[in-house]
């Protein structure tokens, strides 16, 4: 090996599960050099590193300043997960109004949060983005691997259905007649849910150019109401912009079309 | 008049900060400051099936996520009125003690260890102890592997659902687990022998200790809440016993008795509360520790409680005869509590749902929150005790000793004001 890659992973709004990911890839204790990693590390303030991961999405005026400072010191900057990809399950209040989820506070004037919670893109330049809740280790392996290697790192743009065929799994919506996101979700956890009989709900967000309108017409025909169907967007990428305008403009709406169809 | 900043603590999850306050060197007031942000999950849960509540609630915490599906399914159950039936409750004991091995094994050694070598990450003790990373990984691992085998995936599983599993592991599946929990086994004995030798410091605090208890198994996910001050009560009185406040430097809410102090609830708790629940021979192994009152002991509770957990898997596993994946229901409305015990302590979780199965009301009180107060209390006392020399990084060794989550206490809760 000819050097080590010097790394750092940064926590924003997130429940540290993709960052724990680390600890179950020995191999790349040896490839890295972690410089700044609070869940398993001393060191407090950010250094200078060559790939930054950041977890996490920005929700409070903190994480904004810090993600700033974060790129600032880095290289290359990665999203990891799909809090810092696409806002994250906490991003569903931003569908939501303000004092309905402020409520839940005795004291909300003791909180300083920005109004919406966002994906690390929509406040610094981001060079990477590794999906899903959580991250797959093989893929973020992978992608240091890589990385190192000037290799062109896997992240898979196409559709489940691929790594589901893949695997030999019985597809649950043609057999079953279960509802399935798997048609418009990007691949990369391996299939897991029809691999267990149940639909896929969406962890690692939108594929490329997802068709959406046919699948929740096919939806509809399995005779699921369209409450229900929107509510099997409100998943942990709801405001990934293609799920996000579903949600946004409803069923009905003029976005709900593939993406070329303008 | 100094004050002092640990800013921001490391090798804890989540994010917070603590604040010392000295007066001629001596502490004064200890403030554990979380800035976490809130992620609002008791107004995002709202509106979601029951089954969408389960796989959505894990994302509270990457380390414990069953733990939250757990509370929310049993919460679910009661209001159902549903019966599970035994193999599916084993196989879900099970899978929670795959989550105890996976969280306690990344506390015990990527986080708590450190302290006892002196290293300032698992990483650099990994470099110098090769023996010690293999124990590591292989308990880490095997944790995992139940989580996966069971749960379909170690973080935010996706194989539970109100009623049961959506699917069983196929029995191949469970035989090689068998296989490795049961190589796994002697590995963790011997690092409890080793972590029992360890060099302790004397510090014994006078806690309030409360957990699940009085059930006829070391508690996960069944019993009534006791107190090692001799009360108990069921699982639905938490909210009348106790209380939640908030205080301004906190995204996260307190917890104390109503009417009374803070109290401490995790594996010290479960184990003094119920160490006459453990198997004979982890009782003999541990007993000259009993009753455990030093909280940098965590450890050795932490390696016993994997031993355990190892150990309740091979028994359960052994006697699996299969059956059914799941049981079906109607919807119905209702109101229901689950509490379980996280790797962290109790986990509280009520819920409200209508007669189409969505839910219109949530209430989650994690287990970090609860310890607040103690943690403060701790570094207060220890601070004392210990004196002057490394007083950051003595502050820092007390918190780390309860592995706080921070990432779950700042979830907000809704506050339940004193009538």
């Amino acid at each position: 090996m000819k050097r080590k890659l010097r790394i750092g992973i940064f926590k924003l709004s997130s429940c540290d599960g993709c960052q724990t990911v680390l600890m179950d890839l020995p191999s790349l204790w040896d490839l890295c050099e972690v410089a700044y990693w609070l869940l398993g590390a001393d060191t407090k303030d950010p250094p200078r590193v060559e790939i930054a991961f950041v977890e996490g999405s920005v929700s409070t005026p903190e994480e904004e300043e810090f993600l700033k400072k974060v790129r600032e010191k880095a290289e290359v900057l990665v999203s990891i997960g799909a809090c810092a990809t696409s806002g994250g399950i906490q991003a569903l209040r931003n569908f939501m109004a303000e004092e309905d989820y402020l409520r839940i506070y005795p004291e909300p004037e003791h909180l300083r949060i920005l109004s919406r919670s966002l994906p690390a893109r929509e406040v610094v330049p981001v060079d990477y983005e590794i999906y899903g809740c959580p991250i797959n280790p093989k893929l973020f392996e992978n992608f240091v691997v890589s990385y190192l290697y000037n290799k062109k790192p896997r992240i898979p743009d196409y559709p489940l259905c691929m790594e589901c065929k893949l695997r030999g799994n019985i597809c649950v919506m043609d057999a079953y007649g279960i509802p399935c996101l798997g048609p418009v979700v990007r691949a990369g956890c391996g299939a897991l849910c029809p691999a267990v009989g149940r639909g896929c709900y969406g962890c690692f967000g939108p594929c490329r150019n997802p068709n959406l309108k046919p699948l929740t017409d096919w939806f509809e025909h399995l005779g699921v109401s369209r409450e229900e169907i929107l509510r099997m967007f409100r998943n942990e990428n709801a405001y990934a912009p293609e799920f996000r305008r579903l949600l946004e403009e409803g069923l009905e709406g003029g976005q709900n079309k593939p993406a070329d169809a303008g | 008049m100094k004050e002092v900043r640990i800013n921001p603590l490391t090798r804890v999850e989540g994010l917070g900060r603590l604040y010392l306050t000295l007066r001629n060197g001596k502490p004064e007031r200890v403030r554990l400051e979380i800035f976490e942000a809130p992620r609002f999950f008791e107004a995002i849960l709202k509106g979601k099936t029951m089954d969408q509540v389960i796989d959505t609630v894990a994302r509270v915490c990457g380390l414990c996520p069953v733990a939250y599906q757990m509370s929310a399914a049993v919460a679910f159950e009661r209001i159902l009125g549903l019966e599970i039936p035994q193999p599916i409750k084993d196989l879900r004991r099970v899978l929670y003690c795959g989550e105890w091995i996976s969280s306690h094994s990344a506390h015990m050694f990527f986080m708590h260890l450190p302290d006892f070598l002196g290293r300032e990450s698992f990483l650099e003790v990994s470099r110098e102890r090769r023996d010690v990373l293999e124990t590591a990984l292989r308990i880490r691992r095997a944790g995992n592997r139940i989580l996966e085998v069971i749960g379909g995936r170690h973080i935010h599983p996706v194989n539970v659902k109100v009623g049961g599993f959506y699917r069983l592991p196929s029995p191949r599946m469970m035989e090689n687990l068998l296989k490795e929990i049961e190589e796994t086994l002697p590995v963790a004995e011997a690092f409890l022998r080793e972590v029992l030798s360890f060099p302790f410091p004397d510090f014994e605090r006078d806690y309030e200790f409360v957990s699940l208890g009085g059930a006829d198994s070391y508690p996960l996910m069944e019993g009534r809440i006791v107190s090692s001050a001799g009360w108990s009560v069921s699982q639905e009185e938490f909210e009348v016993r106790f209380e939640e406040f908030q205080e301004p430097h906190s995204t996260a809410l307190y917890s104390r008795l109503r009417g009374g102090g803070f109290y401490l609830t995790g594996a010290l708790a479960r184990i003094n509360n119920n160490f006459e629940l453990l198997p004979e021979d982890l009782r003999e192994v541990l007993k000259a520790h009993m009753p455990l009152k030093n909280p940098f002991k965590s450890l050795i509770v932490r390696a016993g409680e994997v031993v355990f957990a190892l150990r309740e898997s091979l028994r359960l596993l052994r006697r699996y005869e299969g059956g059914e994946a799941s049981v079906g229901y109607s919807p119905r409305a209702g109101e229901g509590v689950g509490v379980t015990e996280a790797p962290r302590g109790i986990l509280y979780h009520r819920y409200r749902v209508n007669g189409k199965g969505i839910v219109e009301f949530v209430n989650i009180v994690p287990p970090t929150a609860q310890n607040q107060g103690i943690m403060e209390e701790d570094v207060l006392e220890g601070l004392k005790r210990f004196g002057g020399g490394d007083v950051q990084g003595t502050a820092e060794k007390l918190v780390r000793n309860h592995d706080p989550c921070i990432s779950c206490a700042s979830h907000f809760l809704e506050v339940i004001r004193v009538p």
